[in-house]
């Protein structure tokens, strides 16, 4: 969350005072806001549309996150829902210009055989082209 | 994906001299094509949806043979092939004649130069437009083509008869059309536009055989909702896929043909969408229905995802190139005549089909008279690719290799008892349906 303050207010004591007493067990960290955080995120390379899902498990979404981060594929938004034992993850990733998509398309569906996930890597332009209804090109 | 054709208007190459046309010919398709193949390469690593065959397509050479004589003919078609290898294109279209109410002097060299053509050159194909709802069927040029057909197996008789596989007799021939053998540039079309050709029995089959596996009670309309949502997300991507070629070549978007065209890969086939919609012999009563249903549900889908569908847009069966289809009339359960049936729901005709090399002439035609008759009757597109083999009997296996696949010599019944129809030639005259206005 992003607040603006109409005093100055350190974020170890914002953080204090949104945490309440100590046995609300609630986790808060507050820090200050730089220039660098309000850019306009850097997109790195085109953007891919991955959806898995399969049985919840521990660990699943650090499985994947790990692999991706070990090709420096940037996760630019993360989503899931579970219904019972069921568990969906859509994730948007950015694979930068050297990445082969096809590497980590195959890897990600054997990493996704192993843990028992059916998983899919679509270019975003195929995802927006197969789920939505308008599209932006005329005849 | 199946296809991307670049579709090139080259009529601005006609010239006195032969040599010119060859030069100008040549250095158009060059210009304009050379990047085709690796822009549809690039294209397809990006979104992981390899392009199985980038092709082109001119305007009918007619026009180009147009005050030349046979031997022009043979140069232009072999400029053709040339230009073809020489962009890495498999198959170049549009080595053809519109005949459908008249033979032009132009029309007539080209008819007469198919056998030469199609034996002498590897990549072109042509086609031959002999009927349609406006004009009625010229018998005159189905006889004609009845007895090319017989010189161009006899021509190509070391391949058994494969020339006749890059040749399609038509009715009310598309003139967007990206699949061969039977693409062509036709008037009005841009000067140079790219029509693709979206293909994916597989994907149709996996969708139905995913939706079944789910359980619960289906009936027939749940299934031809499943094949529509899949026409629909095929199209999609297809056309994403055809916009982003035509973009990086600088020429225009033309048409998303909604055609499933099948490969003789396994499970990538009309026929195995049939059975999997419960025909358990493909052939067998019921698979007119089912062919119907599955070509009206793709149409619907598609027409729904894309404002620029065109081409033939129905469902192919063609034999040799559809493993499911092969083996059906390999085991003597799909005949001929049920073929023609199920064609008169789904474009695009007779195709691929092997009959034993001594099918007379006549016969020949008045198969080719049959379907053409269906075409202009229901005003919709059919064609005949017809391969008599020769010296070939009726069971024998016939390889022809790569996407033209193999297939057995089917039988053809009561030959020789359609000559005196045939030889009464002339015009059968434009059906009632031809008065629209």
């Amino acid at each position: 969350m992003v607040v603006s303050l109409p005093e100055a207010v350190a974020p170890e004591a914002l953080a204090e005072r949104v945490r309440g007493p100590a046995s609300s067990g609630l986790q808060v960290l507050a820090r200050r806001l730089t220039t660098a955080d309000l850019a306009p995120p850097v997109q790195h390379g085109e953007r891919f549309v991955m959806t898995a899902f399969g049985r919840d498990k521990p660990g699943i979404i650090s499985r994947f996150s790990q692999y991706l981060a070990g090709k420096d594929v940037n996760i630019s938004d993360l989503s899931w829902t579970r219904s019972q034992a069921d568990f969906v993850m859509i994730a948007e990733l950015e694979i930068p210009p050297p990445v082969e998509f096809h590497v980590v398309q195959a890897d990600l569906e054997e990493i996704g055989r192993e843990e028992g996930f059916t998983v899919k890597l679509q270019h975003e332009n195929v995802f927006v082209a197969t789920n939505q209804l308008r599209l932006k090109h005329s005849v | 994906m199946r296809t991307v054709t670049l579709g090139l208007n080259v009529d601005d190459c006609a010239a006195p001299s032969m040599e010119t046309v060859c030069r100008k010919l040549r250095d158009k398709i060059l210009s304009r094509a050379s990047r085709l193949v690796e822009t549809c390469d690039r294209v397809g690593r990006k979104y992981g949806i390899p392009v199985t065959n980038k092709r082109i397509a001119i305007s009918p050479a007619s026009h180009l043979v147009a005050g030349h004589g046979q031997t022009a003919a043979v140069a232009i078609a072999k400029t053709l092939d040339e230009a073809a290898a020489a962009c890495r294109v498999d198959l170049v279209g549009g080595f053809t004649a519109l005949v459908h109410k008249g033979i032009a002097p132009a029309d007539a060299v080209i008819m007469a130069s198919l056998p030469e053509v199609l034996s002498q050159t590897k990549r072109v194909c042509a086609s031959i437009n002999v009927a349609s709802r406006r004009a009625g069927i010229n018998m005159d040029a189905v006889a004609e083509m009845g007895r090319v057909l017989l010189r161009i197996a006899d021509a190509t008789k070391a391949q058994s008869g494969f020339g006749c596989a890059k040749l399609v007799v038509f009715s009310n021939i598309p003139e967007d059309n990206p699949f061969m053998a039977g693409a062509y540039v036709g008037e009005g079309e841009p000067e140079a536009a790219v029509n693709i050709g979206v293909s994916g029995p597989g994907v149709v089959s996996s969708a139905l055989k995913r939706r079944i596996a789910m359980g619960g009670k289906l009936t027939l309309g749940d299934l031809a909702e499943e094949i529509k949502i899949t026409g629909f997300r095929v199209t999609r991507v297809g056309e994403l896929i055809g916009r982003e070629v035509a973009a990086e070549l600088g020429v225009v978007f033309g048409i998303v043909d909604l055609s499933l065209a099948p490969t003789p890969e396994i499970g990538d086939s009309v026929g195995e969408i049939l059975r999997t919609l419960g025909i358990e012999k493909i052939g067998a009563p019921g698979s007119t229905a089912a062919v119907a249903m599955l070509t009206d549900a793709i149409k619907k889908g598609g027409a729904f995802a894309s404002s620029s569908v065109g081409g033939m847009s129905g469902a192919f069966i063609p034999v040799s190139e559809d493993a499911a289809l092969a083996d059906a009339a390999a085991r003597g359960h799909l005949s001929l005549e049920k073929l023609e049936a199920m064609t008169s729901v789904c474009s695009v005709g007779l195709d691929m089909i092997a009959v034993p090399g001594d099918t007379p002439a006549e016969t020949l035609a008045a198969i080719i008279a049959d379907e053409m008759a269906i075409g202009v009757m229901n005003d919709k597109t059919t064609g005949v690719r017809i391969i008599p083999v020769p010296g070939a009997k009726v069971g024998q296996l016939v390889e022809f290799g790569g996407l033209f696949g193999s297939v057995v010599v089917m039988e053809v019944r009561n030959t020789g008892a359609s000559g005196p129809f045939v030889r009464f030639g002339g015009r059968i005259p434009a059906p009632i349906q031809s008065l629209r206005n």
